[in-house]
C-alpha cells in the first residue's frame, strides 16, 4: 500500500474543500485497513481507553456520530420498522473501536463532514436525526467522500461476516460453521441439465 | 558461507511444490522457501473473518484501493485456499491473440502438449468430475436457467475425497476432503528429501559463482542466504514479480516486462437474483464452487462460467442492485429477501489482455495497478451481455459487481512474469527460463501469459510439471 504516494498527492494537490474531505477519507480508511493488518500480524490490538464489550454505548459526540453511521448503513432494531437487527446490534461499534481502532483514531477527520452536512440539511448533528434524515445526509455526502464503498464494507462486515455476533448471519438464514450437508438432496434439477463434454473438460 | 543446493525454489504452491518433487525424484538436492506457515486441518476454521483469513492469505489492494487481491500464504500456497475447481484450459485458449495483436502463449505450449502433464496433476491430486449428486442446488438451478434457453451445463472437476459440502473450501478444508498439495506433492517431496523452510520471505536474487544466491528473511527476521545452481521463482503473480523487481539491481539484464501484463483471468463476477416462485436453492450449502461449469458461451463469446455457492458475507459485501443503494434499510431488507433462497453467484472467465502492472512502491513493496481500462470495460460489457439475456429470459435480475464502484475481490492473478516467444514482450521463454539468466526459472501463475479460459490452477500445475521435466532433462 503506497501510503507515501497517497499522502504526497494530498499535500501537493491544490485542494478545494470537497477534495480535501475526499482525500482525508481515503487516507483515514486506508491507514486504518492496513493498520489492522499490522495489528493482526503482530498479534496485538491497542485497547487503551476502549470501553469494554458488549456492546459499546456511545458517550462522546464522535462516538455518537460513528454509532449513527453504523445505524444508517445497516439500521438496527430501534430504527428498523420491522425490528430486525442491524450493525449496532452485532457489536460493530466494538469492532470499530477495538479491532479497527485505527479507523476511529482517524475518523474525527471525517466525521465533521457528516455532521456539517447534517447541520446544513436539518440543523442538527447526524446523531440527532432520524433514520430517513440520516439516510439523506449519507446519500448527499457520498459524492464528497473517497472510498465510501470501503467504509460501507467496513461497517457492514461485522453483521454479515459474524465477526463478534452471529445475529446477522441468523437474520440472513446463513447457519455459518457446520458439519456439512452431505445428506442433503443434491440432485436438484438434475433432469434439466445437458452436458457438452464427456468428462467436464472442453477439448 | 551460504548453504548450497542443486535447486532453490521460492514458493510452495502449484508452481513450487510440483518442481520440488520432480527435481528431488531426479536426485537433486532441493530447498523450498515458503513465506507462510504450515497449516493443517486442525488449524483451519469455518470462518470468513479477516483476522483469521489473514493468517493464510496475503490480502492487498490495487493502488486505487478499488480491488482486493487474495493469494495463498501457507505451505501449499493457493491450493490451500482455492475453490478446488480443476478443469483443463480449452484448446483455443492457447491461440489467444491480445488487443495488441500478440499471440501471447509460446508456440511450443498448447493443449496437446500440456495434456500429459494435466494427466499427471489429476492423478496426483485425485481430480475427477463431480457426480450430479455432488452438484449443489445452486449449481442445479444454474443448469436449469441455461437449459431453459437451450444451453448446456457440465459438471466440473474437483480434487475432493468424501466432501461434506460444508461451503468453506476457500477458508481451508477442516475435513481434509480437498486434496490440496499438502495431501500429495508436498509429503511426497518431503519423503524424497526436499527441505521446506516456512516463514521465510525471499528478498533478492543475485548472481553467484555457480548459479544464484537467494537472500531471505527467516521467522526471526534475520537475513540469510542460500545458493542454488537452479533457482525457481514461484511465489505467485504479485510476489514473484516483486522478487524479480527487487533483484533488478543485481540481475541487470532482466526484461522490462517483469511486473507487466497483469490480468485477472478475465474474471467478471455477477449474481443472479432468481424470479419469485422457485424453490429455495439454499445457496450456502455445497462446495464453494457449485459443481458446474458452462461452456455454452465459449464458441461465441470466448468465456466459460463457473457458478458458486455463497456465504452471506460474499454476497452482501460485494453485490447490490444497479441504481440502488448498497446500504441502508432498503438494502438490508432486499438482501434478507434474496438470501439464501434465490441467489446465484458466478464468475465469467476468459482470455483477456493483461493491462495491469505490479511495481515496487516507494517503500520497496509491491503495489498493483489494475485500472479499468477501455479494453477491460469493453471486455466486461461484451461478456456480460449474454448473461443479461440469460437473466431476462428467466425473469431473473442480473446483479453485476464490476464495474459498479464496489470493491472487487480477485484471486485469479496471472501474467507478471509471462512466458512468450517474443523477447520484447515476455520475461521467460517457453520453458519458463528467464531470458539472459540460464538456470533461473519461473513456473507459477506469473508465467501464465493470459487468462486460461477456466479456473487457472490446473493449467498452472500442468505447466509447472512441464517446466520441471524440462529442468530435469536439461539441467
Amino acid at each position: 500500500m503506497d501510503m507515501t504516494k497517497l499522502l504526497d498527492d494530498v499535500v501537493k494537490r491544490e485542494l478545494n474543500r470537497r477534495e480535501f474531505f475526499k482525500w482525508i477519507a481515503q487516507a483515514s480508511v486506508v491507514v486504518s485497513l492496513f493498520g489492522l493488518m499490522d495489528q493482526i500480524s503482530c498479534g496485538t490490538v491497542p485497547k487503551t481507553g476502549v470501553p469494554a464489550s458488549p456492546y459499546m454505548v456511545p458517550q462522546t459526540a464522535d462516538e455518537k456520530t460513528v454509532y449513527a453511521l453504523c445505524d444508517t448503513v445497516l439500521p438496527g432494531r430501534t430504527s428498523d420498522p420491522g425490528g430486525a437487527p442491524g450493525a449496532v446490534d452485532v457489536g460493530t461499534m466494538d469492532f470499530a473501536y477495538d479491532k479497527f481502532y485505527g479507523v476511529v483514531q482517524e475518523l474525527p477527520l471525517v466525521l465533521p463532514l457528516f455532521n456539517a452536512e447534517a447541520q446544513n440539511q436539518f440543523g442538527k448533528p447526524l446523531y440527532e436525526l432520524d433514520l430517513a434524515q440520516r439516510t439523506a445526509v449519507l446519500k448527499s455526502s457520498e459524492t464528497m467522500l473517497g472510498l465510501i464503498d470501503q467504509i460501507y464494507m467496513f461497517l457492514k462486515g461485522p453483521f454479515y461476516i459474524g465477526i463478534i455476533s452471529t445475529l446477522g448471519l441468523e437474520y440472513m438464514g446463513d447457519p455459518g460453521p457446520n458439519l456439512g450437508y452431505r445428506n442433503q438432496d443434491f440432485s436438484f434439477y438434475k433432469p434439466m441439465s445437458n452436458e457438452m463434454t464427456s468428462d467436464g473438460n472442453l477439448p | 558461507m551460504a548453504s548450497t543446493f542443486d535447486a532453490v525454489i521460492v514458493g510452495s504452491g502449484f508452481g513450487g511444490a510440483i518442481p520440488a518433487l520432480r527435481l528431488a525424484q531426479a536426485g537433486k538436492k532441493v530447498l523450498v522457501l515458503e513465506q507462510g506457515r504450515v497449516y493443517t486441518e486442525q488449524d483451519f476454521k469455518q470462518s470468513w473473518d479477516l483476522k483469521y483469513l489473514s493468517n493464510i492469505l496475503n490480502i492487498t489492494t490495487s493502488d486505487d484501493y478499488a480491488t482486493f487481491f487474495r493469494s495463498g500464504m501457507a505451505l501449499g500456497g493457493g491450493s490451500v485456499v482455492f475453490s478446488g475447481l480443476m478443469n483443463r484450459s480449452p484448446s483455443e485458449t492457447f491461440q489467444f491473440v491480445d488487443d495488441n495483436g500478440y499471440k501471447v502463449w509460446p508456440a511450443a505450449v498448447n493443449r496437446q502438449v500440456l495434456d500429459p502433464y494435466y494427466d499427471m496433476v489429476e492423478s496426483m491430486m485425485q481430480v475427477r468430475q463431480a457426480t450430479w449428486n455432488e452438484v449443489s442446488k445452486t449449481g442445479g438451478m444454474f443448469a436449469k436457467l441455461l437449459d431453459n434457453v437451450g444451453l448446456t451445463c457440465d459438471r466440473a472437476r474437483f480434487p475432493y475425497v468424501n466432501c461434506r459440502q460444508c461451503g468453506y473450501c476457500e477458508a481451508g478444508c477442516i475435513y481434509g476432503a480437498k486434496q490440496s498439495l499438502m495431501h500429495n506433492y508436498i509429503p511426497q517431496a518431503q519423503a524424497a528429501g526436499v527441505e521446506f523452510k516456512t516463514g521465510c520471505r525471499a528478498m533478492q536474487i543475485l548472481p553467484a559463482a555457480a548459479g544464484y544466491e537467494v537472500q531471505y528473511t527467516g521467522p526471526d527476521d534475520t537475513l540469510s542466504s542460500v545458493q542454488g545452481t537452479i533457482v525457481i521463482v514461484a511465489a505467485g503473480t504479485i510476489y514473484s514479480a516483486e522478487l524479480l523487481l527487487r533483484s533488478k539491481p543485481s540481475l541487470t539484464q532482466l526484461s522490462d516486462q517483469v511486473g507487466q501484463n497483469f490480468n485477472n483471468n478475465g474474471v467478471v463476477r455477477f449474481g443472479i437474483e432468481l424470479a419469485d416462485g422457485l424453490p429455495s436453492i439454499e445457496c450456502y450449502k455445497g462446495m464453494d464452487s457449485a459443481g458446474v461449469m458452462t461452456y455454452a458461451y465459449w464458441k461465441d463469446y470466448g468465456i466459460t462460467i463457473e457458478a458458486g455457492t455463497s456465504p452471506a458475507s460474499i454476497f452482501t459485501l460485494n453485490i447490490h442492485r444497479a441504481g440502488e443503494l448498497g446500504w441502508g434499510l432498503g438494502f438490508k431488507q432486499w438482501a434478507h429477501a434474496v438470501y439464501p433462497s434465490k441467489l446465484i453467484i458466478a464468475n465469467i472467465m476468459g482470455p483477456v489482455t493483461g493491462e495491469g502492472q505490479v511495481y515496487l512502491n516507494s517503500n520497496n513493496l509491491p503495489s498493483v495497478h489494475f485500472p479499468l481500462t477501455q479494453n477491460l470495460s469493453t471486455y466486461i460489457a461484451s461478456k456480460i451481455a449474454p448473461i443479461q439475456a440469460l437473466a431476462t429470459a428467466n425473469n431473473a435480475y442480473l446483479l453485476q459487481t464490476m464495474p459498479s464502484g464496489y470493491m472487487y475481490s480477485i484471486d485469479h492473478m496471472l501474467g507478471t512474469c509471462r512466458m512468450g516467444d517474443d523477447p520484447a514482450r515476455s520475461v521467460a521463454d517457453g520453458n519458463g527460463q528467464i531470458r539472459n539468466y540460464p538456470g533461473l526459472f519461473v513456473s507459477d501463475s506469473s508465467a501464465i501469459p493470459c487468462g486460461t479460459g477456466v479456473n487457472p490452477s490446473t493449467t498452472i500445475a500442468a505447466n509447472a510439471e512441464r517446466i520441471a521435466q524440462y529442468i530435469v532433462t536439461n539441467w
